[in-house]
């Protein structure tokens, strides 16, 4: 039921990405590191209720640490739990707590699915 | 470096209970929302404000604590996420642990206060201050619910792993804060209790140190995360399960369909009850005013004195205590949506509005804070990290419509706009149209923070991150203590400022007497006189002197003019025992020029202890100045058209 919901949003928001994305493109976002490992995804994509680990904020300079202070570092888990009304912002589960980010925010966020994560990341 | 010395030498030792220096002073700190003011009301009988979103206290607050040793001076300080300067909050609690506080000296031992339930995440953001070498009492709050949430953690462990004790409590609950004051009578005895964390924050992950910046911020938080969950592991840490509650609440609060509709309906129920609650209780309070005013009519004796009495300070300050109830109903909203946790919600449905706008959905909450009272709001904007942000909403702040605007519009409108239902039982004409005004007040502040964002104060969008804490039952005492403040508060200025204004006012009335030693007729006092003067300005307005003088003596404070105006009418009706504000309004100013006035009190900046808080907040009168004129043109061309088109 759940996934009904999600399969035009999710199409909707790559479409509007595009104009939002621009700024970053110059940045080292999807440059893959290491062949082995997964690919990564932006946290904006990922799927309402999909659990997925913290790779890599792509962030410059002293925006991050709003972030980084509210437990948002990389390897911690996000979980996107639903979105604000009208295209607002949309309320991820942090380590177990709630923080709301916008779409520019969470598409600057390199995550990886928390199952493959498993493997990758096991030494933390 | 000092953390390598666990001192208790820097308790200071028994000492005298002399001078406030003397005692020792200890420092609540740790990130927002989690308990420090709670606890601190707990320990020290204080009632400083308490919510359930973060960035709630934004000044330092000192207290007394009683320990059984001897009296300890305890600070509340803002919530902070470690010790980088970058908003005015933070500053506040840097400068008070670092000593640099103007006047302050540095505290002698801090109590650090985390939630539990968020244990991974609040220990690493603490680990700069557990580094500063103080002695220190960790304070867990909200075992309640991590009990409740089936969550686990032996304190026990804890305090080994970090080496200093370690109190898991129900901040709430004044019972279970023992351990808080052993902590603190220790400091007087130099038990061993007291003492410093051994961690020791090498220059690298001091995130407060220039030239520290070695590593890159984001493997500093990766390196403290990995400790955090590491000493919680270590204390059996199990966080406690996502609350159902808070997910089922939120499910419909930010579904998309129901949740704007909720909002709505909040709105309209806190609107509908200002009007349709308060009146029995301001029918009472109406009764009462007059009935001890006839009463003392009737047993004292005919003269100046009963003049001044009935006349000038029973019809000025009685016709402001009567809004009393009204606004002790929108305070009592207000405590309960911000102690549920509904307000975070709030700022997130909204943060697209205030994205258009080009400000953070962090401003959003000093704003929603202005609807009480301006001046709060204003100081509560250094939460706002950039500057030209924090500007911005100081800025547009008093255009939300703060308690001191209600008793204005409610005379005005139980005056001009005839009772009825609008929407059936949901909201009556009279509430709709108080949702008007607050609405054109938003409407003002929206356009004025666009254009401000787009011109003086133009900047880059920071990344909006906003903590949701759970939802939690409001405390019936901590409402009541807000009710009982804002009452004093109420009464204060009624007593005060209201008072004052008419005792002189009913003076001015008085002379020049007329030839036959009689007081002159109003028109022709000293009061009218200056009216007179004004009157020319206002008239295109639709207003005549007596509102002028209204005008001018709410300078001083915006319900000043219910005062002015009953005092006015009081003195001019002296003859008729059963004079009625509203009435005599209703014969003096027709439609249009009703709502011209309305439309003045939405725009103007009718405040002065707003401008003088503006002035201290923004360093200077240059930001004030142009606030008040702005405010003043746009009220004056409100008021003009409104007058001239109705
Ligand atoms: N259930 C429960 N609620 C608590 C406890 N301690 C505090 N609260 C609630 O948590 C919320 C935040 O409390 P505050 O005391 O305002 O937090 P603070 O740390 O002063 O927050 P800031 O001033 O924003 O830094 C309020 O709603 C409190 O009622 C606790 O131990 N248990
Ligand atoms: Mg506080």
């Amino acid at each position: 039921m759940a996934t009904q919901v999600i399969e035009p949003l999710s199409a909707r928001r790559a479409s509007r990405g595009d104009g939002v994305n621009r700024k970053q493109d110059s940045a080292t976002k999807n440059t893959d590191r290491g062949g082995a490992a997964p690919p990564l995804r932006l946290l904006a994509d990922v799927p309402l209720e999909e659990e997925v680990v913290l790779v890599r904020i792509d962030v410059a300079g002293e925006d991050v640490e709003p972030l980084l202070e509210r437990g948002i570092v990389p390897g911690c888990t996000l979980c996107p739990v639903r979105h604000a009304p009208a295209g607002g912002p949309t309320v991820y589960r942090v380590d177990g707590s709630l923080v709301a980010l916008r779409r520019e925010t969470a598409s600057c966020l390199c995550v990886r699915s928390a199952l493959e994560a498993a493997g990758v990341l096991d030494s933390n | 470096m000092s953390a390598a010395t666990p001192s208790p030498a820097l308790a200071a030792g028994p000492v005298g209970k002399g001078a406030a220096s003397d005692r020792p002073l200890v420092a609540l700190v740790g990130p927002p929302n989690s308990g420090k003011s709670t606890l601190f009301n707990n320990l020290t009988g204080l009632r400083q404000r308490v919510a359930n979103y973060p960035g709630v206290t934004v000044e330092r607050r000192a207290g007394v604590v009683q320990s059984s040793a001897g009296p300890v001076d305890v600070v509340d300080l803002p919530g902070v996420h470690g010790l980088s300067p970058r908003s005015l909050d933070q500053i506040v609690t840097r400068n008070a642990l670092l000593g640099e506080l103007e006047g302050d000296r540095r505290p002698d031992a801090v109590v650090v206060v985390l939630d539990v339930t968020r244990l991974d995440s609040h220990l690493m953001v603490a680990e700069p201050v557990l580094g500063l070498g103080l002695p220190t009492l960790v304070v867990l709050t909200m075992a309640d619910e991590l009990d409740r949430r089936d969550g686990a953690l032996r304190s026990r462990g804890l305090a080994r792993e970090l080496g200093v004790e370690v109190a898991l409590v129900n901040a709430r609950d004044g019972a279970a804060l023992e351990p808080v004051r052993r902590f603190l009578a220790a400091l007087h005895t130099g038990g061993d209790e007291v003492r410093a964390c051994p961690i020791v924050v090498a220059a690298d992950h001091h995130d407060d140190h220039p030239s520290g910046r070695s590593l890159p911020v984001v493997d500093i938080f990766a390196a403290r995360r990995k400790r955090a969950r590491a000493l919680g592991r270590a204390a059996g840490f199990r966080a406690p399960r996502p609350s159902r509650s808070t997910n089922r609440l939120d499910a419909l609060v930010l579904h998309r369909f129901w949740g704007p509709l909720v909002f709505a309906a909040v709105v309209a129920l806190v609107f509908q009850a200002i009007f349709a609650w308060a009146e029995p209780l301001m029918d009472g309070a109406e009764a009462a005013i007059a009935t001890s005013g006839e009463y003392l009519a009737g047993v004292m004796a005919e003269g100046w004195f009963r003049s001044l009495l009935i006349d000038g300070v029973w019809a000025g300050v009685g016709s402001v205590l009567v809004f009393l109830p009204q606004i002790l109903i929108l305070f009592f909203f207000i405590a309960v949506l911000e102690d549920s946790g509904y307000m975070a919600r709030a700022a997130v449905i909204a943060d697209r509005l205030m994205h258009r706008v080009g400000l953070q959905g962090k401003s959003f909450l000093p704003l929603l804070s202005a609807y009480a009272c301006a001046v709060p709001a204003i100081m509560s904007a250094r939460t706002v990290e950039d500057e030209r942000d924090r500007i911005a909403t100081i800025f547009i702040a008093p255009f939300m419509t703060c308690s001191a605007r209600l008793p204005v519009y409610a005379l005005l409108i139980a005056a001009f706009v005839p009772a009825g239902p609008l929407l059936g039982p949901f909201l009556g004409r009279q509430a709709a149209v108080l949702i008007a005004l607050y609405a054109l007040g938003l409407t003002a502040a929206i356009v004025t923070a666009a254009v401000l964002k787009r011109t003086l104060l133009r900047g880059r969008p920071l990344p909006f991150v906003m903590e949701l804490p759970p939802y939690r039952w409001p405390s019936a005492r901590s409402i009541a203590a807000r009710l009982l403040d804002r009452t004093k508060i109420f009464l204060r200025r009624a007593g005060k400022i209201i008072l004052i204004v008419t005792v002189v006012l009913w003076v001015l009335t008085q002379f020049p007497k007329t030839p036959g030693g009689e007081a002159p007729a109003i028109a022709d006092s000293a009061l009218g006189r200056a009216g007179q003067v004004i009157e020319p300005v206002i008239e295109p307005l639709g207003f005549d002197w007596r509102i002028g003088i209204g005008l001018v003596t709410s300078l001083a404070a915006r319900e000043v003019i219910v005062g002015t105006l009953g005092t006015i009418y009081g003195v001019e009706t002296r003859d008729d025992p059963d004079f009625e504000l509203r009435a005599a309004l209703q014969q003096d100013l027709d439609f249009g020029a009703a709502v011209a006035l309305l439309i003045f009190f939405v725009f103007a900046l009718q405040c002065m202890s707003t401008v003088a808080v503006m002035r201290r907040e923004t360093g200077g009168w240059r930001w004030p100045i142009m606030q008040f004129g702005y405010m003043l043109a746009l009220a004056y061309a409100g008021a003009w058209a409104a007058n001239a088109l109705l």
